[in-house]
């Protein structure tokens, strides 16, 4: 009986090496919870909360960036986290000096869109 | 040579560019110039912008080798100066 329970834990502990995916769903997700985010922030250039709502964005993009960085497997995506990560923080840190123009807030979000929506795909491509 | 000239040339490097490497470069950059031009943005937020055009490229894998990335920065280090006169 012991040696039975022992084979089963011995064969269970080999099987999730086995069945790990590279797809990681949470990180999926937090790039496409920032494409969303993004997309909807624009809705707010223009306005006086539009400096909360960058800030959200920027948030959103620190944690999906964070969670992404601290991964090992991905270099590439770690790459295309930086360079979003980069966009937020001087969209955030320009409202924080100035208010810059609407046409330059609504652009800027639309790159953080289209860049989340980027990594978001690179990352579906794992899904098996 | 005068600004618009020297615009152009540019332009025109970079069409070559995409044609031998089958991109959208010049067209990505043509369409950021004429929003900066309708949008009226300042040229800090012209230069911010080109820049961030380029980032988005190398994410996009569009430019990949070094020799590429330098052609494209040194274009856009060009045109705020060349807009904004």
């Amino acid at each position: 009986m012991r040696a039975a329970v022992l084979l089963s834990v011995v064969l269970l502990s080999g099987c999730a090496s086995l069945s790990t995916t590279s797809f990681d769903a949470v990180e999926y997700n937090h790039w496409v919870q920032v494409s969303h985010i993004a997309k909807h922030a624009a809705d707010a250039c223009g306005k006086p909360e539009a400096t909360v709502a960058v800030s959200i964005v920027a948030q959103q993009v620190e944690l999906a960036a964070l969670y992404s960085d601290l991964k090992i497997a991905n270099p590439q995506i770690g790459k295309g986290a930086a360079i979003m990560s980069n966009l937020a923080t001087e969209l955030r840190d320009r409202y924080l000096k100035e208010t810059p123009s609407t046409a330059y807030c609504k652009l800027k979000l639309e790159l953080i869109d289209v860049g989340a929506r980027r990594i978001a795909e690179s990352l579906s491509k794992k899904e098996t | 040579m005068t600004a618009q000239d020297e615009l152009q040339a540019l332009i025109a490097q970079l069409a070559y560019f995409d044609h031998e490497n089958h991109t959208d470069v010049a067209e990505e950059l043509t369409d950021t110039v004429v929003v900066i031009r309708t949008e009226n943005l300042t040229q800090d937020e012209a230069r911010e912008l080109l820049e961030d055009r380029l980032e988005m490229m190398k994410l996009n894998s569009i430019l990949e080798k070094d020799e590429d990335i330098r052609l494209v920065q040194s274009i856009i280090s060009k045109l705020p100066g060349l807009l904004f006169g």
